[in-house]
């Protein structure tokens, strides 16, 4: 199963199971909910070729967006200013070609991080803020200061 | 009368009674030597040494001589007098000259000792003023450095702070993450292999 890009993190994810969970009620009752699902929840049936929805293909959704969840990975990425929904798909979409289709991620905005992103795994945290990198070049700070 | 003849008449009876006191004072002289001045008293009459026609006559000739007298200290006397000023003011002209050369001499020593007085100070004010300039120099690059010594001191002392605060006042939440999302998905790339470790 593909997941799309603008479902970003396992609470999005979260989100997208109770949103076909409540479908499948609806179907099952009879109703066309299909006309009120969100983009995402949209999206994730676009991609996965799900033109019509029946109560039958909306439990298999759920089971499968349950197992998706339960195995999830998810890693947490932080900004330095608020970060733009295409931004935040640009980097969702990249982490799931190059590291795994269904790895998750979640975003954050720290203004006092000093601008750059931090990435953090369950097990490690990737630094790409700049007050660090001066930080970490206090000699090239002081060799450019005028004497 | 005038007062000239009245001199001739009075210097002739002295004259007169001057020539009876010697005669009788050396009749009178004593043997041993010894002088003695005794007093007499003499009552002489002019009218009875000389006659009228003669006192007339000296008299007359006393003035003629008083006049050619006159005359002649006269002349002598503007003689003397125009020498005298000539004299004069020949030596006031020297003396002029003397004392005005003197003068000169004196201002002009006077002047150039001014003026090298004048130049010293000027030199040594030249030289105070360049003392204290450079002085003033050295204090001021001495603070400079002190200060900018003080300035990195406090920079790197406070670095983390100052970066972080200069940051967020540069950023203030307006970070331009579409333009640097090519350097993050960079800086992914790099650590792909170990954030694959982490969540696999």
């Amino acid at each position: 199963m593909i997941i799309p890009s603008s479902i970003q993190s396992i609470d999005h994810l979260t989100t997208t199971v109770w949103e076909v969970e409540q479908m499948a009620a609806e179907l099952r009752k009879g109703s066309n909910v299909q006309s009120s699902l969100s983009i995402s929840t949209q999206e994730l049936l676009d991609v996965n070729g799900v033109h019509e929805l029946d109560s039958a293909v909306a439990n298999t959704l759920v089971k499968q967006l349950t197992a998706i969840k339960s195995s999830a990975k998810q890693v947490h990425i932080s900004t330095g200013s608020m970060a733009t929904f295409e931004w935040r798909n640009r980097i969702t979409k990249w982490l799931r070609s190059e590291i795994d289709e269904h790895l998750f991620c979640s975003f954050s905005s720290n203004i006092s991080q000093g601008g750059g992103v931090v990435l953090r795994t369950p097990k490690n945290a990737y630094s790409l803020v700049y007050k660090d990198k001066i930080l970490t070049n206090i000699p090239t700070l002081a060799r450019l200061l005028p004497s | 009368m005038d007062s000239g003849v009245w001199i001739v008449v009075i210097a002739a009876l002295t004259a007169v009674n001057v020539a009876c006191v010697i005669v009788v004072v050396r009749a009178l002289r004593i043997p041993s030597g010894r002088k003695v001045t005794p007093h007499y008293h003499l009552d002489v009459s002019t009218t009875d040494i000389l006659k009228e026609e003669e006192l007339d006559k000296l008299r007359n000739e006393a003035l003629d001589k008083l006049q050619v007298s006159s005359s002649d200290t006269l002349n002598h006397f503007d003689e003397k007098l125009m020498s005298f000023q000539q004299k004069m003011y020949s030596e006031l002209e020297d003396q002029f000259s003397k004392t005005s050369a003197i003068i000169f001499d004196n201002q002009q020593k006077i002047t150039a000792e001014a003026a090298a007085t004048i130049a010293r100070s000027v030199s040594q004010s030249a030289k105070v003023f360049e003392e204290n300039a450079q002085r003033m120099n050295s204090q001021l690059e001495s603070t400079i450095a002190a200060e900018k010594k003080r300035r990195l001191e406090l920079f790197e002392s406070n670095m983390a702070s100052v970066i972080t605060q200069y940051m967020s006042e540069v950023f203030d939440g307006n970070e331009d993450m579409a333009a640097q999302a090519p350097v993050v998905i960079n800086w992914l790339g790099k650590h792909k292999e170990a954030i694959k470790k982490d969540i696999l």
